[in-house]
């Protein structure tokens, strides 16, 4: 499925023209994506490392997991919007860069595991799941979380 | 989903995520390592 | 004054050829600089929630202290690798750095919350058999983490417009900001 149709219509769009004519507008839009990637960092390391027993073993992992949620979503969601409007700006280079696309799929898919699997499953008690399954899944969201932001980065090398 | 299901399913889709990132991140690797080649012979 | 002598340490930096190889290198420039904005995600993001939790916006049935003595050491090492890529990048580009504005501004901010973050220490230790359990520590500390996610904030945002060249030294700039970013040339031919 081609979304090029997309891209051209976002180059064009009020938001493109906003991005593109401000430089400050966007340098500020980009200092919030900066901002929220450390919080998005806190969160998730600091919930996984506490399922892998490496950190804050002193507290139970139930209450660490609930308590990042929130959180890793609220830093989830400024990252997005400001990934748009950063995007806008730029739209045509970025459909024919790879790394963007790396990123859309490693991002695309770090949603849907984390709110379609990792945080379903993490509600129940967790001396009742499978301590593998809780190690595999700390590493796989660290593994996610850090190939979006490393090919994020490298979107701009490239 | 029932609770045994779901930790089935994550299981498996970690498992994935881990073998896609080793492929994803061997590929960078290897890009790199053949444009050095390139830049510095 | 200051501002020759920043400006000759820079020069005599910039003589190194590993600075030099740095700067025009194919890859490794764009790594170092890489590794020091994902490392925030480690430093950062630790203080994150230890702020978080002096504002008593999250974890608030666990003691305080514990919160900051735990997530001290990857704070400390996420901090250790920032400075360390730091310095690199520095190093790799010393005249252009000592002479940006926003440089010299995230130097400034980056003392201030080293500060801020030294006496938010001796305060922590001060009282935790009084707050520590607390789910909203006192103003004071409030203050302090406040503080502390306001300066580290703005390390951030002045390391991100180092980049920008609005007011780099060879744009036509005021005296004043001659002076204040460090162009000691310009300054002395400014007419």
């Amino acid at each position: 499925m081609d979304v090029l149709f997309f891209f051209e219509w976002l180059d064009t769009s009020l938001l493109a023209q906003i991005s593109k004519a401000y430089g400050g507008v966007f340098a500020v839009v980009q200092m919030f994506h900066l901002l929220s990637l450390a919080m998005l960092g806190g969160m998730v390391l600091v919930g996984d490392l506490r399922l892998l027993n490496i950190l804050m073993t002193s507290v139970s992992s139930e209450e660490v997991i609930d308590n990042t949620q929130k959180w890793f979503t609220v830093a989830l969601t400024v990252m997005i919007i400001s990934g748009i409007f950063m995007s806008s700006a730029v739209a045509m280079k970025l459909y024919y860069n790879e790394m963007f696309w790396a990123k859309m799929a490693s991002l695309g898919f770090g949603i849907a595991f984390v709110y379609l699997i990792r945080r379903p499953l993490l509600k129940y008690d967790h001396d009742t799941i499978n301590p593998w399954t809780l190690r595999l899944l700390a590493l796989a969201s660290i593994t996610i979380w850090f190939t979006v932001a490393a090919s994020g980065r490298w979107i701009g090398f490239s | 989903m029932s609770k045994s299901t779901l930790e089935k399913v994550a299981m498996v889709s970690s498992s994935l995520v881990l073998v896609a990132a080793i492929w994803f991140w061997s590929l960078q690797v290897g890009d790199v390592l053949e444009t050095l080649k390139l830049a510095y012979g | 004054m200051l501002n020759e002598w920043l400006l000759a340490f820079a020069r005599w930096l910039d003589t190194f050829s590993w600075s030099t190889q740095l700067h025009e290198s194919y890859y490794m420039y764009a790594w170092i600089e890489s590794t020091h904005v994902l490392t925030l995600m480690v430093f950062l993001g630790m203080l994150c929630v230890i702020d978080l939790r002096m504002l008593g916006l999250i974890f608030p049935k666990v003691p305080a202290s514990v919160i900051a003595e735990k997530l001290d050491k990857p704070m400390m090492i996420g901090f250790a690798v920032m400075i360390i890529t730091g310095f690199i990048l520095y190093f790799a580009i010393p005249v252009r750095s000592t002479q940006s504005i926003w440089f010299r501004i995230k130097v400034v901010l980056l003392i201030a919350a080293g500060i801020n973050a030294l006496l938010f220490r001796n305060r922590m230790r001060a009282s935790t058999d009084t707050w520590d359990l607390d789910r909203v520590p006192p103003k004071r500390i409030r203050v302090g983490a406040g503080l502390s996610l306001a300066l580290w904030s703005g390390v951030v945002v002045t390391g991100r417009t180092i980049a920008y060249d609005w007011y780099d030294c060879h744009k036509e700039l005021p005296y004043f900001m001659y002076w204040v970013a460090g162009c000691v040339d310009e300054m002395a031919s400014y007419q």
